[in-house]
């Protein structure tokens, strides 16, 4: 097998952006109780993120790092759960590998509970947000007729 | 390069334990004149990603690609499986090789 080695990013300092990693806390809830996340880089710079899993071990759950062309996601025990071009696209692939076997417990149960979130926010929230704005322009008329 | 939400916090002991056998593993590259890159090669990975991964502390070498990583590296293979075990199970380690009958 031979190696994918991406050329260099032209921007890679090895940080994540504050948008980048806005990005990631939210997406994986890595700040609420019981998870927690640290970074670091690859010798070459690239970032990286660590999910980690509960105290006092706080095993790495998911890796995910920026490389040249997007982000490679793996699990604690590097076995590659994805690639994806962006992290929007994330909950694609986090659903693809949540289906599939081999993978961590964890990376599998993290990923599952990922797309199910993404999916409610991304179709179910904006139904809400128009049921409210219904309500909002209804209520009057109808207290109206009471 | 490794920054923690708990880098404020006492950091845990198995958190310790990873740490320096990451630092351990990542002299042992340097000592046998490998880059990230090419250990990841040695050991048919895809990506790079995993080595720092591990040598950041925040994973460990698979139980069943120690011989790999041994044998990468230019370690007798038990001698760097006793050694890793000191890190991830020192429990095990001590009772193993420490504790006298």
């Amino acid at each position: 097998m031979s190696i994918v080695e991406f050329p260099r990013h032209a921007c890679a300092s090895g940080d994540w952006s504050p948008g980048e990693l806005q990005q990631l806390i939210a997406l994986f809830r890595a700040d609420t109780a019981g998870t927690s996340y640290a970074v670091g880089a690859t010798e070459r710079g690239e970032p990286q993120f660590y999910l980690l899993g509960p105290a006092p071990e706080q095993d790495c759950v998911l890796c995910v790092s920026r490389l040249a062309q997007g982000y490679v996601v793996e699990d604690g025990a590097g076995r590659l759960i994805g690639e994806t071009p962006s992290l929007d696209r994330f909950a694609v692939e986090a659903a693809r590998a949540a289906m599939r076997g081999g993978r961590s417990f964890m990376a599998r149960v993290t990923l599952a509970w990922c797309t199910i979130r993404l999916a409610i926010e991304e179709k179910l929230e904006p139904m809400f947000e128009e049921s409210q704005e219904l309500l909002v322009r209804f209520a009057p008329q109808v207290a109206a007729l009471v | 390069m490794v920054r923690s939400r708990q880098a404020e916090k006492a950091a845990p002991k198995g958190m310790e334990l990873r740490k320096r056998a990451g630092a351990w593993l990542q002299e042992r590259r340097k000592t046998a004149g490998l880059s990230q890159i090419e250990l990841a090669q040695r050991l048919g990975l895809k990506y790079y990603t995993f080595i720092s991964q591990v040598e950041n502390g925040f994973g460990r070498v698979p139980s069943d690609s120690m011989e790999a990583w041994a044998r990468a590296l230019g370690v007798a293979p038990a001698e760097f499986t006793r050694h890793l075990l000191a890190f991830y199970e020192p429990e095990l380690h001590k009772l193993l090789f420490e504790v006298k009958s």
